[in-house]
């Protein structure tokens, strides 16, 4: 299939993009890197009025160091994060993820903002992201406002950006030395979206853990404070102390009334802890 | 001027295979991934090898397709669930083993040169091949899957079902 007609923007600077944005009333879709959309568009799930392609802007290409977090601009690619052309705070957490995403062709023009921008639950960045407690800042000519990753996936598809507005950036904290990191996910195929995914930060030092069960049909699981998965306490033995049926519990929370479906899930949170521990 | 070939007896001329696939299953997680793959066919006399080669992989390919991937679900009111290739899962490049292929070469009594037909062989047995080696991989666990493509979701419901009915028979 062909998309439906539409309009095409390609605007040199962030401005000309959100007054664009804002007059199309809800009318336009963003185009980055096209891996999602340009399916979308040809697929017509997606029939929008104007298409403004944002890759011109300079501004969402930035990645930096700043006041010890890492920004990234909303136009990095996964490639980008895999080559290490950015600089990286996550001691290989984030670069790791993003190797895996998909295949190179999807990486080297798929985009990080797209990516949270689509917010698609199979999706790693959405995961990944919300494990490492980054945040997300939006633009529009009203101004900035920013939000935590499982604040701004509110569903399958959908986020927490109004009209008119935009992914500027991504604010990822820096992670501790004593932090373990683990993600695994669980593909059909090569390439092919996850249909499990589990995440997590495990800090002993500071008896801490973000545990993220995602690719689930809605926004991911997000424990900020995962004490009620490894027995009540986060210490050096967390391998040891995961207790699946906790996290078995908060899938049927979640309403996942299959239990091989859950059962997938906890096995691959399970590989992701003991990728931590290793 | 046009010509034709009709073989002395026309009822067909039938090729042998045998498959043999050595599969790792992970039952918690129900990642099937086929380690080794060997085939031996007889297809008669091989006018053209690289074309007979070609034909048993790509046959192998569409079976591996049949056994681990492929499937045309519908709802209950008759709507098909896999209306794109983003839901109908083929099997890529890296699902497709590299297969070891060996040859037997037992003349057509019946046709010129001896051939016989080798179009469609090496699609058929795939999934068998693969579903007694994953049935082989989890016998352990009194698990025995009967259905295709074999999916994750397929796998670890069998051996759910059956430590389920391992606790309430003890």
């Amino acid at each position: 299939m062909k998309p439906v007609p539409f309009s095409y923007e390609r605007p040199r600077d962030l401005n000309s993009a959100l007054s664009m944005l804002a007059a199309s009333r809800g009318s336009a879709k963003i185009i980055a890197g096209g891996q999602s959309l340009g399916p979308m568009l040809n697929l017509r799930l997606v029939q929008p009025e104007l298409v403004v392609d944002i890759s011109g802007l300079a501004e969402l290409k930035r990645a930096e160091i700043r006041g010890g977090e890492l920004v990234l601009g909303a136009l990095v690619t996964h490639a980008d994060i895999e080559d290490g052309r950015t600089a990286d705070v996550t001691r290989g957490a984030m670069p790791g993820v993003a190797a895996n995403i998909a295949y190179r062709a999807v990486r080297n023009r798929g985009t990080i903002g797209g990516s949270l921008s689509h917010a698609d639950p199979a999706a790693d960045w959405i995961s990944a992201l919300a494990a490492l407690g980054a945040r997300v800042t939006l633009r529009s000519l009203a101004g900035v406002r920013s939000m935590a990753i499982e604040a701004f996936v509110v569903g399958a598809l959908e986020s927490a950006l109004d009209a008119g507005e935009i992914v500027e950036a991504v604010h990822v904290p820096a992670r501790a030395t004593s932090a373990h990191w683990g993600y695994a996910k669980s593909c059909r195929k090569t390439g092919e979206f996850a249909h499990a995914i589990g995440a997590l930060l495990v800090d002993p030092a500071a008896a801490a853990a973000r545990v993220v069960i995602g690719a689930i049909d809605t926004a991911p699981i997000v424990v900020t404070d995962a004490a009620e998965l490894f027995g009540g306490r986060i210490a050096a033995d967390f391998k040891q102390r995961f207790d699946a049926r906790a996290a078995d519990a908060l899938l049927v929370k979640a309403g996942i009334d299959d239990a091989a479906q859950r059962h997938i899930h906890v096995s691959v949170l399970k590989r992701a802890v003991f990728e931590a521990a290793a | 001027m046009t010509q034709g070939y009709k073989p002395v007896r026309d009822s067909g001329t039938f090729s042998y295979a045998a498959h043999a696939a050595v599969v790792a299953v992970d039952p918690e997680v129900g990642e099937v991934e086929i380690l080794d793959y060997v085939i031996v066919e007889d297809g008669g006399v091989l006018v053209n090898p690289m074309v007979v080669d070609g034909q048993i992989y790509g046959g192998l390919a569409q079976g591996i397709g049949t056994a681990l991937y492929e499937e045309m679900p519908f709802d209950n009111s008759g709507q098909p669930l896999a209306t794109t290739l983003a839901d109908y899962l083929l099997p890529g490049a890296t699902e497709v083993p590299a297969a070891r292929l060996d040859h037997m070469e037992t003349p057509s009594p019946y046709t010129q040169f001896g051939v016989k037909g080798i179009g469609e062989g090496g699609a058929i047995a795939p999934p068998a091949a693969i579903a007694n080696a994953v049935n082989d991989a989890l016998r352990p666990l009194g698990v025995e899957l009967m259905q295709s493509p074999i999916t994750p979701h397929r796998v670890v419901a069998a051996v759910l079902a059956a430590r389920t009915s391992g606790r309430s028979a003890a």
